[in-house]
Parts: structure tokens; sequence; C-alpha cells
């Protein structure tokens, strides 16, 4: 398949998806709304805590804080978008009819996961908006530091996409997933320095590209510039990321063709 | 030979699902797979789709492997079963776009007017969400989205199953309509023996995984079922006795009575002895329906397989 025969698939996934959020019309203003909800609790907070002091964190703790949440946020949909995409088509009844296009399955997958990317998109346009204007909080994002950003969110969908190969298989396996997802916020240091952890959850820390995407990010939109490790371990975890991820879907798969488990949910 | 299947073998957790089945389907046909639950149709189908790897054996779908060339085959198939779903928050124009989309296909809304209106679906209905469809609206879409892919080879896996007996007798005539115009190659398989003695050319009958009959449907029928049945109504209150060794048995409801011939051979002969034998208001000759003969044939097959006596 060419690129152009890519980016009609894609366009159609993209289209579909804002089409039924915009179905659920509470729901879509939600969507909307929660990530300014959240920068505000946050930045309320962190201004406070400046306020009283500080943490001596570069930029103020509030400054601390919101990038944490902006790059949270952004790959917490990457995750949930290429983790469910299987199965949720399994659960509509419609993955037969995208598994029987003449195209390898990932190309369908990898339409949805990047037609999720949009979402990530627009909850990062709003969160930067509301920490500028509303808490005065400078982030200076560059080209670089978006496309650092970008690599965070690749190494995820790769860990995203094990999962749904997975979840093929072990229906339940998503839910323990989700748990260790949601653990990496204490561990990566979204709302505090992973310094403040003990040595031996420091080790942990270490393991997770998420540290590493929020290091990066902090520095580079307080300082200018990326630290050199940083640099270094996203583009290996987002391939290393990708590279299991793609494998274990494939050998999923494979599996789930050899026991008739494809199309049930 | 459009679909090639050879020697298929499938087992799930011990259970043979399919036992070395083989049949051949010509460009242009409609073959029916028949058989109770848990024959193996399914399971059949879902090899010829690239949906199951089989265990053993082969299929050809236009001249490409299920196995090694999986995308050519499904440039070529496609599959309409009960089970298919849309997105239910959109609506059929919004589902049908999405999905033409992925099938590259440009002047989709054009098509799905006339496909719909040909299958009744209305304008007004396309505007309407899939929530709001029923299952019968919701299966003629069905055949809508597979009428805009239009591969050559389709498959149709119990496509009427849920729907009201009204909804499946017009759905199977569209069905017939359409298969008609189309000259698709069509691999059917259902429950409903009305359907596939009207729409299939050929029939293969599956039993725990294996083929034990193929054929044309009548020939099948003579086949298996080689009976014909007389049924009349005496008018008066007198039972009614035959002794002819042509006779198998007699049926009597009331002064409704069903004499069951072993062949077609003496049948005017009878016709004039009954008439000699007993006053008749109506009397009329049926051949057995396949549905009949494809209930005789199982149950001798289970028979078989157990080891007993065969039916009658």
């Amino acid at each position: 398949m060419d690129v152009k025969g890519f980016l009609k698939i894609l366009w159609a996934f993209v289209v579909r998806d804002w089409q039924r959020r915009w179905s659920y019309k509470l729901n879509f203003i939600a969507m909307l709304l929660y990530p300014i909800v959240w920068v505000s609790v946050f930045g309320v907070l962190g201004r406070t805590i400046d306020d009283a002091g500080g943490t001596g964190a570069p930029g103020g703790f509030s400054t601390f804080m919101v990038i944490g949440i902006i790059t949270w946020r952004f790959i917490r949909v990457g995750f949930f978008d290429s983790s469910l995409s299987i199965r949720w088509e399994q659960h509509i009844g419609t993955f037969k009819n995208i598994y029987m296009l003449p195209h390898h399955i990932m190309i369908p997958i990898s339409a949805t996961t990047l037609s999720g990317f949009t979402v990530s998109m627009v909850n990062f346009v709003e969160m930067w908006i509301v920490a500028e204007l509303v808490f005065g909080i400078s982030l200076n994002i560059t080209v670089p530091s978006f496309l650092f950003l970008v690599l965070a969110w690749l190494s995820i969908i790769g860990f995203g996409f094990a999962i749904a190969g997975i979840a093929i298989l072990y229906k339940e396996i998503q839910a323990v997933f989700t748990v260790i997802f949601f653990s990496f916020q204490f561990f990566c240091g979204v709302f505090y320095p992973v310094e403040v952890l003990p040595k031996s959850a420091q080790y942990i820390s270490r393991a997770i590209p998420i540290t590493y995407a929020l290091s990066g990010m902090r520095t580079s939109i307080s300082h200018g510039y990326i630290p050199r490790t940083d640099l270094l371990v996203m583009p290996i975890a987002g391939l290393i990321g990708l590279a299991v991820g793609l494998i274990t879907m494939h050998l999923c798969l494979k599996k789930a063709l050899k026991e008739g488990k494809l199309e049930r949910y | 030979m459009v679909i090639k299947v050879s020697n298929l073998r499938k087992e799930f957790n011990g259970t043979m699902a399919l036992d070395g089945i083989s049949f051949q389907v010509k460009a242009g046909e409609v073959f029916g797979l028949l058989g109770p639950n848990g024959a193996g149709k399914t399971t059949t189908v879902k090899i010829m789709s690239t949906m199951l790897l089989p265990d053993e054996g082969t299929v050809e779908i236009g001249g490409y492997d299920v196995v090694k060339d999986p995308k050519k085959v499904r440039e070529l198939v496609d599959i309409i079963t009960a089970r298919d779903k849309f997105y239910r928050r959109l609506t059929a124009y919004q589902n049908i776009s999405f999905f033409s989309k992925l099938y590259q296909v440009d002047d989709w809304k054009e098509k799905m007017e006339n496909f719909g209106q040909r299958l009744g679906l209305e304008k007004e209905d396309l505007e309407k969400r899939l929530g709001d469809y029923s299952t019968g609206m919701r299966q003629k879409l069905n055949l809508v989205r597979n009428l805009i892919r239009d591969t050559p080879i389709l498959f149709l896996d119990e496509p009427t199953l849920g729907l009201d007996p009204v909804s499946s007798r017009k759905f199977s005539n569209l069905l017939k309509e359409i298969m008609e115009k189309e000259e698709k190659t069509v691999i059917f398989t259902s429950h409903n023996m009305y359907e596939v003695e009207e729409l299939c050319e050929r029939i293969a009958i599956l039993n725990e995984g294996r083929i034990t009959s193929v054929g044309e449907p009548k020939a099948l029928k003579k086949r298996i079922f080689p009976m014909r049945l007389i049924e009349f109504t005496t008018t008066g209150k007198d039972g009614f006795e035959l002794s002819d060794e042509a006779v198998d048995h007699i049926e009597s409801e009331g002064n409704r009575f069903r004499v069951y011939l072993k062949d077609g051979t003496r049948i005017h002969e009878l016709i004039e002895k009954i008439m000699k034998t007993v006053r008749v208001s109506d009397l009329s000759v049926k051949e057995p329906t396949l549905e009949e003969a494809f209930i005789r044939h199982t149950e001798e097959e289970e028979s078989k397989s157990k080891g007993g006596n065969t039916w009658m």
C-alpha cells in the first residue's frame, strides 16, 4: 500500500472517530473540559506550593506540575488508543469487516491509533493555552521538544500494541496492564520529582521510558535543551517499544488465527 | 474452479470440527453448505475467508492459497454473517462512507443509494442512525456494504439468522435477485432449507465435520429421500387402509390421510386404487421437502455413527 492509500484509510478513521465522539454530545464536551479542569487543579496546587516557599523546581512547582500532566495526558491517550484498538472493534462487532480488508491488519490498527493522536493534540493545545493564559506559566514548547513528546508517545504505543495483541487471547489482561500503566504515575515523576521516592523505587523509575520523557520535556521547556541521556533513551525506547509491540501483536494474531479467537470478544 | 477445498482438517480442544472435507466450486456458482449445529459450516467459511488457520489441508480461492496469500484472498472475498455490526451511533451514510474509504471506493454514495433503493432502504432510512435500525434493515445495509465493495466471491454465513420468517423470506428473495444480476460466486450456509433450495445450485451436507452428500438440491432430495407422498381428505367417516408393497407407511389425522410411497414409479396406479377404496374430496401428490430430506439424512448419519439402524 502506498502513502496516499494509507492516508485515505487514516482519514476514514479520523472522520469516523470524531463523528462518533460528536454523537455523544455531553461526552464530547467532557472530553474537551477534562484536560482544562485537570490543568487548572494542578496549576492552583502548584501555585499554592510556590506561594508557600516552593520546592526549588526550575520555573516553580506549578510549571513542574503542568508540564508533567500535559506530557502524561499525551502519553495516556496514546496508550489507551493503541491498547484498545482491536478490543473496541471486537466488542462492537466490526472487527471482522476491518480484518477482511486486503491489507495487513497493522494498517487499520495504526490508523486507529493515529486517529487518537488527534485527540492528544487537541488536549495538548487546550492545556497549553490554559497554562499560558490562566496561570501565566510560560511553556516555551519548541519543535525539538514537541518531537521529543512524539517519541515518548511512540514508546508507549508499542507497549499498547503488545497489550492489544495479548488481549485478543486473554480478554481480561487489559485490566492488569491498565493498573500497571497507572502505577507509572507513581514511579515516573508526573506530580513530583523521582528523587523523592525511596532508592529502590527509583531503580524502577529509571527502567520506564516515561521517566525520561517527563524529565526531557521539563528541561526542554524550562531550559531550552533536552538532556543527552533523555535524548538518547527516548528514540531507543521508542524503537524497542514499537518492535516489541509489533512482534507481540504478530505472534498473538497468529495464535488467535489458529485458535479461532480473532472475531470473538 | 474458483474455489478448491482439499482435505481440510481443524480441531478445537480435542474436538474434530472438520475431518478432511473437500469440495470445489465453479465461477458464478451458488454453493450451499448445509448441516446441523456444530457440523463445521462456519469453521469452513472462516478458513476460506482467512479468519482461521487450518490444521491440515489446503484452500485455494481464485488460485491463491488462504494461508500463504491471505491478502490476495481478501481482495477477492467478502463475508456476510448475521453477527455483522455497524457503528450504532453513526448514520447509515456515515457508516458506509467509512467502510467505502477503507475499500477505496470513491463513488460510494451513488452506489449506496442505488443498491439501498433496490433493497428497500430509502434515503430517509440511510439518514438514520444504525441504533434505530431493525435486524432486517441492518442486514440489508450489510448487503449494500458488500455490493459497494463488489468482490467476485461472497460468503453468506447464515445471513438470515435472527430475522422473522417474513423478513427472512424477503431477504432471501433479494439475495436471489442480486446473485442473478451480479454473477458472483457464492458460498451459502443456512439452517433455512427454503433459502438453500431456492438459492443454491449445488449443496454439500456436512455432519460432524465430514461431507456426507453433495449434489443439486433436486437430485440430492431424490437420492436421500426417494419417497413420494399422496395426501387426501375423505368425505366419509370410514377409516382407510391400503395394502401394497409400494406403500411405505400411512399417517392420518381425522379424515386427512398421507400415504408415503417408497418411490414415484407406480404413483398413478396407487391413486386409482385409493379412489376406488374411498370417496376423496381433494388429493395431491407431493415431493418431500429438502428439510425432510435433510432431517432424514442427518438422522441416518447419526444412527450410522452410533452403530444403530438407519431411520425407518
